[in-house]
């Protein structure tokens, strides 16, 4: 039960001095209201400053109070002064320090058991800019930033209706991070926006610095992503658009998606601007990609090391001459080769900008030009690393899970050869299968097939055709019977 | 509430599809008996007995019951229990002659680096875990299973079809027509009414459609490889123990100089999928011998210790006869296969039929 306020306002500054004791960016702005002592509360940083001075403290300073009780003062600030367009009534001190960390100047008064909030937010937000990580070809230029308040805006400027919903809530115990449920009323399934808000609510993290702490709270653990996320607020909005639910971390430039389904890693947004024919080759590209990035390493090792007799006689003499100088097998190679170009990633990722030239020349020259010459490492090997590696960020939704799997496979192919692979792609396969996300088969529509959904699948049919039916991710094949989303 | 996913006809038989195809490709110059007209027409046959041996359980799976729920309304729980067990039994009797007759193929003609009791243990390692996750997942495994089976046999098609020769066709056409072997590869052909007899309750949809595509795509299959292998072979397929191998090594497309690994890789799939199907039908079968298995709720499912008793059996079974042919011999009899065929998926399932109906009539007439 939160504590209520006190009409004593020494009783509520002791109460809340004592929650702020050491916090320098506590500012507490004592002045006369009418004839009552009032304060003015805020947190440094999270104001304007010139905003409060202007809209909420020349107001309240220049306006003739008549004399009155505390709780009349209240009352008539609300009705005659209007200090900001986002004003509201507390009567809680845990919707005090709620207020006050969502950058709410709240002014509280001797005499009343309310205080005012002001929605006065003036903290510095990054701008506007493309996100980094999902650059588009065509589309809008502009993505998510660290304020939940401003990527709402964002969805609510490509959404100009009222079934957009937003539902606040709070996660992290310590934290208290704002979190927002953002769904179209008319698409969503109210069923799986309710069971999102009990996941959101059962969740017991701490603290929540990043969306992707959410993860293991919205969908089991498993190979593949079964959760979303995008930094793009057009590819939010077409995701919300189909009945999907976005959830916006305050803090975090990258919103969360439910429930995502594996064929959604090869769908971006450019897709849907490119001419249809074009986007379903590409998409075709993509996956044919994962595929490379997954087998191919395993693959060259199985057919080199056991079944060389299915390659053709110049491929296989190329192969063999590449590698018989070097002092390991292809196997081992395979292996150093796929943990040298994960360490040049890591460090390419992680170094200070002004190095990662010198870790790319240190990549390329050293280890690339170097390892070949002086015959530690065959042409062929690093070729196919090469190729892998390209393929891999065709499709980065699941680098990590092509990754791991790419290094399973060369392990299977070096010890059992082909008929190992396919039966470690016959286990992979059954676990993609096997994982459902809020009650959908992940593999939906291609495994339950559905003939009707595949209109944005393998191919992406024309703008005339998409728009003629909508494809709610709650229609699709597969969805459990009983016990929806459990 | 409990959780239930629902498995779709279509992709239900999807599976059933890639499990079924394991017999295509174990075809044998015997079965064939010389002839190709002969193996075609084998294969016509195939498909109308397999599709009115099917006609049973479809019409009582219509009236809203699966055929061992059936026994147990009309013959009592102990017969249920009976047949139960007797299913079970062929579910792992299936998965061991698909498995030993792989692992022959393999210790003859590919010579693996790796023991033969390896090979054994991880593909039926690879069926329990596909069995282990359940037939909603299966079923959705194979319909990748199936477009990756039709891929490859399309692929096998595209690189044959310049080598087929009407003159070896003509040459492949002298045997005589022997209904004895024929029967054989009904038989072998038919394992794909286990799935129906026990797992069609457990699907949705449009079953009969789906049970006849799924029946009719993949004598097709059938038909088109034995014409493809007295196309391309002529007579001397009658000399090979593995014809379909022989022919994935006789093609090359482009760079690709032979398709005996994709053809190997069709096999092992096709293999894995008709041994977890076996697994979950003998399974789900065998829970009929103690129904209080289905209601406790235990940390690891009565089904996983069924499946992996089955598991268990079958890949040390293959393992150890595989090279022991005295064994094998009475194990992997074909009049064994015949004779247990025709008893669990055309008798039983008519028998109980025809007894549901005169008792259904009775009480009508009461």
């Amino acid at each position: 039960m939160p504590e209520p306020l006190v009409p004593s306002l020494k009783g509520n500054m002791d109460h809340l001095n004592n929650d702020f004791k050491d916090c320098a960016d506590f500012i507490c702005r004592k002045f006369t209201l009418g004839s009552c002592r009032a304060v003015l509360l805020a947190i440094d940083g999270l104001i304007g400053k010139q905003h409060v001075s202007i809209s909420i403290l020349n107001p309240l300073l220049s306006e003739e109070i008549p004399p009155c009780s505390g709780e009349e003062t209240v009352d008539w600030v609300n009705q005659h002064v209007l200090g900001a367009v986002d004003q509201l009534e507390i009567r809680t001190f845990d919707d005090v320090i709620d207020k006050l960390m969502a950058g709410f100047a709240v002014v509280l008064v001797d005499g009343s058991a309310r205080a005012i909030g002001f929605g006065v937010q003036g903290f510095n937000i990054r701008s506007l800019s493309e996100p980094e990580n999902e650059t588009m070809q065509h589309g809008a230029k502009d993505g998510f930033v660290e304020s939940s308040q401003i990527n709402m805006m964002l969805i609510r400027r490509r959404m100009h209706t009222t079934d957009m919903k937003f539902v606040r809530c709070t996660v992290g115990t310590e934290s208290r991070t704002p979190v927002l449920i953002a769904y179209l009323q008319s698409a969503a399934d109210p069923v799986l926006v309710e069971k999102v808000k009990q996941d959101l609510e059962k969740c017991s993290l701490k603290n929540l610095f990043a969306s992707e702490y959410l993860t293991p709270f919205l969908a089991r653990n498993g190979v593949f992503n079964k959760v979303g996320y995008t930094e793009r607020p057009d590819a939010a909005c077409g995701k919300i658009s189909e009945g999907r639910i976005v959830i916006l971390v305050d803090g975090c430039a990258s919103v969360v998606i439910v429930p995502q389904l594996f064929i959604e890693n090869f769908q971006t947004p450019d897709d849907y601007a490119n001419r249809p024919l074009y986007a379903s080759f590409n998409r075709l590209s993509k996956m044919t990609a994962f595929l490379i990035s997954v087998f191919l390493p395993g693959i060259y090792v199985a057919i080199s090391g056991f079944h060389p007799e299915l390659l053709p006689e110049t491929l296989l003499t190329k192969i063999a001459s590449s590698g018989s100088g070097t002092p390991f097998s292809i196997f081992v190679e395979s292996i150093l080769s796929f943990f040298l170009y994960e360490l040049m990633r890591e460090a390419g990722l992680r170094a200070p900008k002004s190095l990662s030239h010198a870790v790319s020349i240190v990549g390329a020259l050293v280890i690339g030009d170097m390892a070949v010459s002086s015959g530690l490492m065959s042409e062929t090997t690093l070729i196919i690393t090469a190729i892998t590696a390209i393929a891999g960020y065709v499709v980065p939704k699941i680098y990590q899970a092509a990754t791991l799997l790419r290094l399973v496979f060369i392990l299977i192919g070096g010890t059992l050869g082909l008929w190992g692979i396919t039966l470690g792609g016959l286990i992979m396969l059954f676990n993609v299968c096997s994982e459902i996300t809020y009650g959908i088969p992940i593999t939906s529509p291609v495994a339950p097939f559905s003939l009707r959904r595949m209109r944005d699948v393998f191919l992406r049919v024309s703008w005339r055709r998409l728009s003629k039916q909508s494809a709610p991710v709650q229609s699709m094949p597969g969805v459990m019977e009983e016990g929806r989303y459990d | 509430m409990t959780k239930r996913a629902t498995i779709t006809a279509g992709s239900f038989f999807a599976a059933s599809f890639a499990a079924a195809v394991v017999s295509a490709a174990s075809v044998s110059p015997r079965l064939l008996n010389g002839s190709m007209m002969e193996g075609l027409m084998t294969v016509l046959l195939s498909f109308a007995v397999t599709s009115l041996a099917a006609v049973p359980v479809l019409i009582l799976d219509h009236q809203g019951l699966g055929l061992l729920e059936t026994v147990r309304l009309r013959l009592g729980a102990g017969t249920a229990r009976v047949l139960g067990v007797l299913y079970f039994i062929a579910g792992a009797y299936y998965s061991y002659s698909f498995l030993v007759f792989f692992l022959v193929f393999i210790e003859n003609t590919l010579n693996p680096s790796v023991p033969v009791w390896m090979i054994s243990v991880s593909i039926v390692c690879a069926a329990l875990y596909g069995a282990w996750k359940g037939l909603a997942t299966t079923s959705r495994a194979g319909i990748f299973a199936a477009a990756l089976i039709v891929f490859s046999f399309a692929l096998m098609f595209i690189a044959l079809i310049r080598q087929v020769e009407p003159q070896r066709i003509r040459m492949f056409s002298m045997g005589t027509w022997a209904p004895q072997d024929a029967a054989m590869l009904i038989a072998r052909r038919s394992t794909m009414l286990m799935d129906i007899v026990i797992l069609l309750p457990k699907i949705s949809g449009k079953k009969v459609k789906g049970f006849l595509w799924c029946n009719a795509v993949g004598h097709v299959l059938s038909a088109v490889l034995i014409t493809l292998i007295a196309g391309a072979l002529g007579i001397f397929a009658v000399n090979q123990l593995f014809p379909a191998y022989t022919l994935s090594v006789m093609a090359n497309l482009g760079a690709i100089q032979r398709l005996d690994m994709v053809f190997l890789v069709l096999w092992i799939v096709s293999l894995v999928m008709r041994i977890t199907l076996n697994f979950l039908s003998g399974s789900y079968a065998f829970q009929f011998q103690d129904r209080s298995l289905l209601q406790k709720k235990k940390r690891i499912s009565p089904q996983l210790w069924l499946m992996l008793l089955q598991a268990v059996v079958v890949s040390g079974l293959a393992a150890a006869t595989a090279n022991f042919f005295p064994l094998q011999k009475y194990l992997f009899s074909s009049q064994l296969v015949l004779y247990s065929t025709a008893l669990l998926f055309i008798v039983i399932p008519l028998l109980v039929l025809v007894i549901s109906w005169v008792q259904g009539s009775r009480k009508e007439k009461t």
